[in-house]
């Protein structure tokens, strides 16, 4: 006892912990905490807003090509076509690319993340006006546009579609300071869509 | 070095930072040495740049855009504004970067229809149409700023064209139902 007091207490509290770790990793002491326990789930058609966006992401649908628009670059894989309102509630204009989803792996700064590595997007995913077709390049300040993101997967179209919504920040870049760029995503929020098959037959 | 001249280094340093502060918060500088210089103009005057000379001639609105390749439609308002530029130089091979500011500071670029830009000769008159979809609110008080680089003005001139929008015309204008054809960029006729 007398040698453990002669310890510094530094010392002793770095112990006291590692004892405490150990004593709780058979319990998940040492786990992840899993993602549905970190942020809320959001319902199809709810209202989410993760900055610079609010969204609204209504439903998923499958389907072999969007005619005259796109076309999977591989035969015999499908798009996924998600159907969103999106509203920039910032001061300024951003690029729209930043709705592009990514797998959970990518180390890109984007707003959509495919939560289900086998649905992730193949190449890249693009983004149009619902009612026009016509491509959604960037996201003005203050208007709720209709939109489709759209990207190639390989595989069996799946019955859900979970994503996870990323809040981004704004800040100057590594590259200039007077430059601002909406980096850092930051989970807020995950959504599962119901997938409607619309594979094998005229959209 | 004892801890008592420690201390007082550690004091010093976090006064002088403290100070600092205090003057920084107290006599804040109005601007940046990298700011640039802001033309301004009115509509049908020409802002002298040192990338251009630019007029901006008109202002019109559209429910519809169609620059011959697509049809753009959008749920708030299409502002039009028509440009001429008489690059100073060297051609103006990319296109200058025009953003409309509105009343409250918020800001929005053209986008989709309405933006095609071909290589304006140095020295020659080129006409330029650019559209831009924004909310009716923000149209009323709204300014137009034309810039060589979008991501960089530092230190460059920049064209602030107030638009002359008050109440009357920004309701006028966001009632359009018109569907405009926007032209090709080229010489000015």
């Amino acid at each position: 006892m007398g040698r453990v007091r002669a310890q510094p207490r530094s010392r002793l509290t770095a112990a006291a912990g590692a004892l405490v770790l150990a004593v709780s990793a058979p319990f998940g002491g040492l786990g992840r905490v899993p993602l549905d326990e970190r942020v809320e789930a959001v319902e199809p058609g709810e209202t989410l807003d993760a900055a610079p966006f609010r969204l609204v992401l209504e439903r998923a649908v499958a389907v072999d090509e969007l005619p005259d628009v796109v076309t999977p670059d591989v035969e015999g894989n499908h798009l996924m076509v998600v159907v969103a309102e999106v509203t920039n509630v910032t001061d300024a204009w951003v690029y729209a690319n930043l709705l592009s989803p990514v797998p959970r792996s990518s180390p890109q700064s984007r707003s959509i993340v495919v939560l289900d590595e086998g649905l992730a997007p193949i190449g890249f995913p693009s983004t149009y006006h619902a009612e026009d077709d016509t491509r959604f390049s960037t996201v003005n300040p203050g208007l709720g546009h209709d939109v489709v993101i759209v990207w190639e997967f390989a595989g069996a179209v799946p019955d859900e579609l979970s994503l996870g919504i990323a809040t981004l920040t704004e800040r100057p870049s590594t590259i200039s300071p007077d430059v601002l760029e909406w980096t850092d995503p930051a989970e807020a929020a995950t959504v599962t869509l119901p997938v409607e098959d619309r594979t094998g037959r005229a959209p | 070095m004892t801890w008592f001249v420690r201390a007082g280094v550690g004091v010093t340093v976090l006064a002088a930072l403290a100070l600092g502060r205090v003057v920084v918060d107290t006599w804040p500088s109005p601007g940046s040495d990298v700011d640039p210089f802001v033309r301004s103009v009115e509509v049908g005057e020409t802002a002298v740049l040192r990338f251009a000379d630019l007029t901006l001639s008109n202002v019109r609105s559209a429910a519809v855009v169609d620059d011959g390749l697509e049809v753009a439609r959008t749920p708030g308002t299409w502002l039009l504004v028509d440009l001429t530029l008489v690059p100073r130089g060297q051609p103006l091979v990319v296109s200058p970067h025009v953003v409309v500011v509105d009343a409250e500071g918020r800001e929005y670029r053209p986008d989709r229809a309405g933006y095609p830009w071909t290589e304006a000769p140095t020295g020659v008159a080129w006409a330029w149409t650019v559209a831009v979809e924004l909310p009716p609110d923000a149209l009323e008080g709204a300014v137009v700023r034309v810039a060589a680089d979008g991501l960089d003005d530092r230190r460059d001139d920049v064209a602030e064209v107030d638009l002359g929008i008050d109440a009357d015309r920004a309701a006028e204008l966001a009632d359009s139902r018109f569907t405009v054809e926007v032209p090709a960029t080229g010489p000015a006729s």
